[in-house]
C-alpha cells in the first residue's frame, strides 16, 4: 500500500539551515530570567518599599550602593531618597506606559494594514503615505512639539508614543497580510461567499497574530527608549513621582561622585530593552521554524 | 498491454562490452543521520550517448538519487554505502575539493523549475559566467563570447539580447534553456535532467525534450532523465529505472520494461496513464439548457511596467456550458484558459461580454457580489496545496462555505454535512480533525473538492484539477469526478493543457489558443479529426504519444490486472 504514500522527505537543492549555537537555547532564557525579575520587582514594589518612593533623608544624601543588607542596598540620591524604591517605583511609570503605548501602537498599527489591505488603492495609499511622513518626522521632535503644547499628562504621553510606533506593526503586518490576501485560499473562501471581513476574521488576522507577537516586543522596546528620553528631557512623568529617563537626567551632574544615580536606571532601560529584543528574536525563529505562512 | 516493438532503441546499456561508463552506480544507499534507509542499494550503468529514465511516484526516491549522484542532497541525509564511480573514478573516499571537481566536471544538472532554479536579480549572462569553467570566466569577453555560444547552442534566437535581460522578462521555456545552458557550461559527460518538463505545456515540453536530446547526440552526453511521467521516459530514454519506496523494483531497455513489465508496480504505473484511447464519457443526450453562459467576453490587462500597453488575454470569447455537459478548454499556458475560469465563476470581471448564469445574467461589480450571484457554480483548484488554510482543520475547511452562504438548517447540521461530503469525496470520516499538512496531494484535492461541493453547486469550473498530483492519484481524482459528475448531475467546465485527462473526463472540447476559441467539437471529433492545426500540433506534442494509443489490445490492458488496481484503491493511501 505504499505505493501511492506520498513522499517523506523532501530533496531539493536548498541551503541548508544554519546551525544554532549554545547560546541561541540559553540566551533567551536568561533574557526572560531578567524580564522576570524585573517586572516582578516593579509590580511588587510596595512591598519591596513600603516607605514609598518620595521618602527623604537629607542627612543621607548621596550614600554608596552597600550591594547586600544595610538600608539602602543600592544607595541613595541628592535628597538621600533610597534608590531601590526609586527604581522599582520608576519602573511601573517607565514600564506601564510603555506597555500601554505598545498595545495602543499595535493595534493602531494591525488595524490600519487591514484596513489597507482590503480596502483597495485608495486606502493603501493614504495609510502608506501617512506611514511615510510618520518616518519622515523624528518622533522625539514630534512629541517635543506636542507635549509642548497639550502638557505633559499621562494621556498625552501615551498618545505621543502610540503616534512614534505604529508604522512598524503596519508595515510588517501590511506586507504580510497583502501576500495571504492574494493566496488561493483566500480565494476559496471568496468562492463560499465571504466578504472583506469575514476574510480578515478567518483567514488573515489567525495568519499574522504570530508576527503580531514579534512586532509587539519591537514596539515595546522602542517605545521603552523613547519613553525614557522624552522623560529624560524632562517631558515625561513629572517630579517626585520617578521615571527611569528623567533618573538618569537627575544624577548626570553628579556622575563622577554618585555614579549609581545616573547608572542604575540607565543599565534598567538596556537590560529591559536588550531582554524583549532576545525573546522578540526567540518568538520570530519559533514560528518560521513552524509552519506559519505558506 | 503495450506493444513490444520490433525495433529496439540502440545501445541498451545493460550489456554493453568493453566501453567504460560515464556513471557506475553500485549498491548505493542513502539515509539519515537517525538511520533511517531512504534508498536501500540503488545500481546502474550510463554510457555516454545512451539515456537512462527514473520513474516512480513522488518519495520513490527518483530525485534522491539523482542528488545522491550529483552531491547535493539536502542536509542531514548523508550516502551511507555503496560507490558512484564517474568515468571510472570512484567519488566517495575522496576529499570534499576532489570530489566537487569530479562531480562539477562531469555533470550537468537541469533542474525542474527554471523560476526557482535562476536567480531573479542576476541577468542571464551573470548567471551563465557563474557557470563557466573557471580560465574562461576570469575574462569577461571570453566569458561573453562563451555565453553567446552557450545561447546558441540550445536554440536561443536574439541571444546577445536575451543575455542582457533577467529571468523574468523570458518565457518558462526560454528560462529552461538558460538553464540546459549552465548545464553544458562545462562540457559535461553527463547531463541529469530531473522532472526539467514537469513545469512547462506540452508544446513547451516536447521543444525542451528535443533540445535535450538534441545536445545528447552532439555532445555525446549521457542523460538520466528523472521524472514521473512515464510518457516522457518512454519517448525519450534507452533504458528505464523504476524505483518504489527507495528499491529498484525493475531496470532495463524501456521496451522490454514498459512492453512487458515484470512487478506490479510497473504495470500499476502504466495502468495509471490516462488512456488516449479509452472510452469517451458518454454524452448527456439532447441539452436542454443552457446553464452558464459567456458571449463576447473580452479581458485586458496592462503590462507589467508600461502603463499603456495592454495583452489582451481573452479577446471576445464565447463559450456555453449545457446542462449536464462537460466541457473541456484546452490550450497552452498563456492562451486565456484560466482568466476564462476565473471569469465564469466570478473572480474577474471581464472588460467587455456578457456572463449568464442559470439564465440570470451576472451584474454585480465586486467579487463578493458576483459570487452571491455564482453560489450554484464552484470551483476546483490546480494547486491543492496554496487552496486550503494551513492553519485550519478539515472539517473548518469544508465547513466554511455552509457558514458563509448555507441556510440556516444547513448550518445548524453543519458537522453531520462535512462528514456527508467525506463520505462522498472518499475520504474517511476521521480526517475531519487533521489539519492540511498532514495530507497528502491527493487527499488535499479531495478536500478541495468536498469544499467545493459544500454549498451543493450545479456547476464545478476545475482548473488543472489533477496537474499537481501523481500519475495514480490523478487517475483517481478524475474517477472520483467523473462519479460525482453521474452521482449529483453536475456541469464541469474542465481547464486543461493535458490532453489525456480531458479524455478521460470531458464530452465536449474547446481549443484555445492566445486568447480565441480556434476549435469546437465533442472529444470524439477532437480526437480524431482536428481540423485546425493547431489542435493537431497539441495532439501530437503528447509525451508517450505512439506508446499508448491505438493498440489493439490496450483496452483490455485495463482490466488485465484487476488485482493490482483493485489493491490500489484506497485513498489512504494517496
Amino acid at each position: 500500500m505504499t505505493l501511492l504514500d506520498d513522499q517523506i522527505v523532501s530533496v531539493s537543492s536548498a541551503p541548508r539551515a544554519p546551525r544554532r549555537h549554545w547560546w541561541s537555547a540559553t540566551l533567551p532564557a536568561i533574557a526572560a530570567l531578567i524580564l522576570i525579575v524585573i517586572v516582578g520587582s516593579v509590580l511588587l514594589a510596595h512591598v519591596i518599599a513600603p516607605e514609598g518612593y518620595n521618602d527623604q533623608q537629607i542627612t543621607a544624601s548621596y550614600l554608596p550602593p552597600t550591594w547586600f543588607g544595610g538600608a539602602h542596598p543600592l544607595g541613595t540620591d541628592d535628597l538621600g531618597r533610597d534608590m531601590l524604591a526609586r527604581l522599582v517605583y520608576g519602573g511601573r511609570a517607565a514600564l506601564g506606559i510603555s506597555s500601554i503605548s505598545a498595545l495602543l501602537a499595535t493595534t493602531l498599527g494591525l488595524s490600519l494594514a487591514l484596513a489597507s489591505v482590503i480596502g483597495g488603492r485608495f486606502w493603501d495609499g493614504l495609510f502608506g503615505r501617512l506611514a511615510d511622513v510618520q518616518l519622515a518626522i523624528p518622533a522625539v521632535l514630534l512629541a517635543l512639539i506636542v507635549l509642548a503644547f497639550a502638557g505633559d499628562g499621562l494621556v498625552p504621553i501615551v498618545v505621543v508614543l502610540t503616534v512614534g510606533g505604529w508604522v512598524l506593526t503596519f508595515r510588517i503586518v501590511r506586507v504580510h497580510a497583502s501576500r495571504i490576501i492574494a493566496l488561493p485560499y483566500i480565494e476559496a473562501a471568496r468562492l463560499g461567499g465571504a466578504r472583506s471581513l469575514a476574510l480578515l476574521r478567518r483567514h488573515v488576522l489567525p495568519a499574522t497574530l504570530p508576527l503580531l507577537v514579534v512586532a509587539l516586543t519591537l514596539n515595546f522596546s522602542s517605545i521603552l527608549v523613547l519613553e525614557s528620553s522624552l522623560s529624560y528631557l524632562g517631558l515625561g512623568v513629572q517630579p517626585p513621582q520617578p521615571d527611569w529617563g528623567q533618573m538618569v537626567a537627575e544624577g548626570q551632574a553628579q556622575l563622577n561622585g554618585a555614579y549609581w544615580v545616573s547608572i542604575f536606571p540607565g543599565i534598567l532601560i538596556v537590560l529591559t530593552v536588550v531582554s524583549v529584543q532576545i525573546l522578540g528574536d526567540r518568538i520570530a525563529d519559533h514560528f518560521s521554524l513552524t509552519e506559519t505562512v505558506r | 498491454m503495450i506493444p513490444v516493438s520490433a525495433e529496439l532503441p540502440i545501445g541498451t546499456g545493460i550489456e554493453n562490452g568493453g566501453r567504460t561508463p560515464v556513471l557506475e552506480v553500485s549498491g548505493l544507499r542513502v539515509g539519515l543521520a537517525n538511520g533511517t534507509e531512504l534508498l536501500h542499494g540503488i545500481d546502474f550503468k550510463l554510457f555516454p550517448r545512451e539515456s537512462l529514465g527514473i520513474v516512480g511516484e513522488s518519495g520513490s526516491g527518483k530525485t534522491m538519487t539523482a542528488m545522491a549522484v550529483v552531491g547535493l542532497l539536502p542536509g542531514g541525509v548523508t550516502a551511507t554505502a555503496g560507490s558512484i564511480r564517474v568515468a571510472g573514478r570512484e567519488v566517495f573516499n575522496r576529499d570534499a575539493a576532489t570530489r566537487r571537481a569530479l562531480l562539477r566536471d562531469n555533470f550537468g544538472v537541469v533542474f525542474q523549475n527554471p523560476a526557482v532554479s535562476l536567480n531573479p536579480r542576476l541577468t542571464i549572462f551573470q548567471q551563465l559566467r557563474e557557470a563557466l569553467p573557471a580560465q574562461i570566466r576570469r575574462s569577461r569577453t571570453r566569458s561573453y563570447a562563451r555565453s553567446l555560444e552557450l545561447l546558441e547552442h540550445v536554440g536561443i534566437s536574439r541571444a546577445a539580447d536575451r543575455l542582457r535581460a533577467f529571468p523574468h522578462e523570458l518565457s518558462g521555456g526560454l528560462n529552461q534553456r538558460v538553464v540546459i545552458a549552465m548545464a553544458i557550461a562545462r562540457s559535461p559527460q553527463a547531463l541529469i535532467a530531473d522532472e526539467a518538463t514537469t513545469a512547462l505545456d506540452v508544446s513547451m515540453q516536447k521543444q525542451v525534450l528535443d533540445l535535450i536530446d538534441r545536445l545528447r547526440q552532439e555532445l555525446n552526453l549521457g542523460l538520466i532523465v528523472v521524472s514521473h511521467d512515464i510518457g516522457v521516459i518512454a519517448d525519450r530514454t534507452d533504458d528505464v529505472l523504476v524505483l518504489k519506496d527507495g528499491n529498484v523494483v525493475e531496470h532495463g531497455p524501456v521496451a522490454q520494461v514498459l512492453g512487458a513489465p515484470q512487478h506490479e508496480y510497473t504495470r500499476a504505473l502504466l495502468d495509471a496513464i490516462p488512456r488516449l484511447d479509452g472510452e469517451v464519457p458518454d454524452d448527456a443526450g439532447d441539452r436542454p439548457k443552457i446553464v452558464l453562459e459567456g458571449r463576447g467576453l473580452t479581458r485586458e490587462f496592462p503590462v507589467a511596467g508600461n502603463h499603456r500597453r495592454k495583452v489582451r488575454a481573452l479577446d471576445s470569447v464565447d463559450v456555453s456550458l449545457h446542462e449536464g455537459q462537460a466541457l473541456a478548454v484546452v490550450g497552452e499556458s498563456g492562451s486565456g484558459k484560466t482568466t476564462l475560469a476565473r471569469i465564469l465563476v466570478g473572480l474577474d470581471r471581464p472588460d467587455a461580454g456578457d456572463l449568464t448564469a442559470f439564465g440570470k445574467p451576472v451584474t454585480g461589480r465586486s467579487v463578493a457580489r458576483r459570487r452571491q450571484e455564482l453560489l450554484d457554480v464552484q470551483y476546483i483548484f490546480q494547486d491543492p496545496y496554496a487552496a486550503l488554510d494551513p492553519r485550519q482543520t478539515v472539517s473548518q475547511i469544508i465547513a466554511e462555505p455552509i457558514e458563509l452562504s448555507g441556510s440556516p438548517e444547513q448550518r445548524s447540521r453543519k458537522r453531520e454535512m462535512v462528514l456527508d461530503l467525506l463520505d462522498d469525496v472518499r475520504l474517511p470520516r476521521s480526517f475531519a480533525d487533521r489539519k492540511p499538512r498532514q495530507l497528502s496531494g491527493g487527499q488535499r484535492q479531495r478536500v478541495v473538492i468536498a469544499r467545493a461541493l459544500a454549498l451543493r453547486p450545479k456547476v464545478l469550473v476545475a482548473d488543472e484539477p489533477v496537474s499537481s498530483l501523481d500519475l495514480s492519484v490523478q487517475t483517481r481524482i478524475l474517477d472520483l469526478l467523473a462519479t460525482l459528475r453521474a452521482e449529483r448531475d453536475l456541469s464541469y467546465l474542465v481547464i486543461s493543457h493535458d490532453l489525456a485527462v480531458i479524455r478521460q473526463l470531458c464530452t465536449d472540447v474547446v481549443v484555445m489558443r492566445d486568447g480565441k476559441v480556434v476549435e469546437r467539437g465533442t472529444t470524439e471529433e477532437i480526437f480524431t479529426s482536428p481540423r485546425d492545426a493547431y489542435t493537431r500540433q497539441l495532439l501530437d506534442a503528447i509525451p508517450g504519444g505512439d506508446w499508448f494509443r491505438a493498440s489493439p489490445d490496450s483496452t483490455s490492458g485495463q482490466q488485465a490486472h484487476p488485482s493490482v488496481t483493485a489493491s490500489y484503491q484506497s485513498p489512504e493511501s494517496e
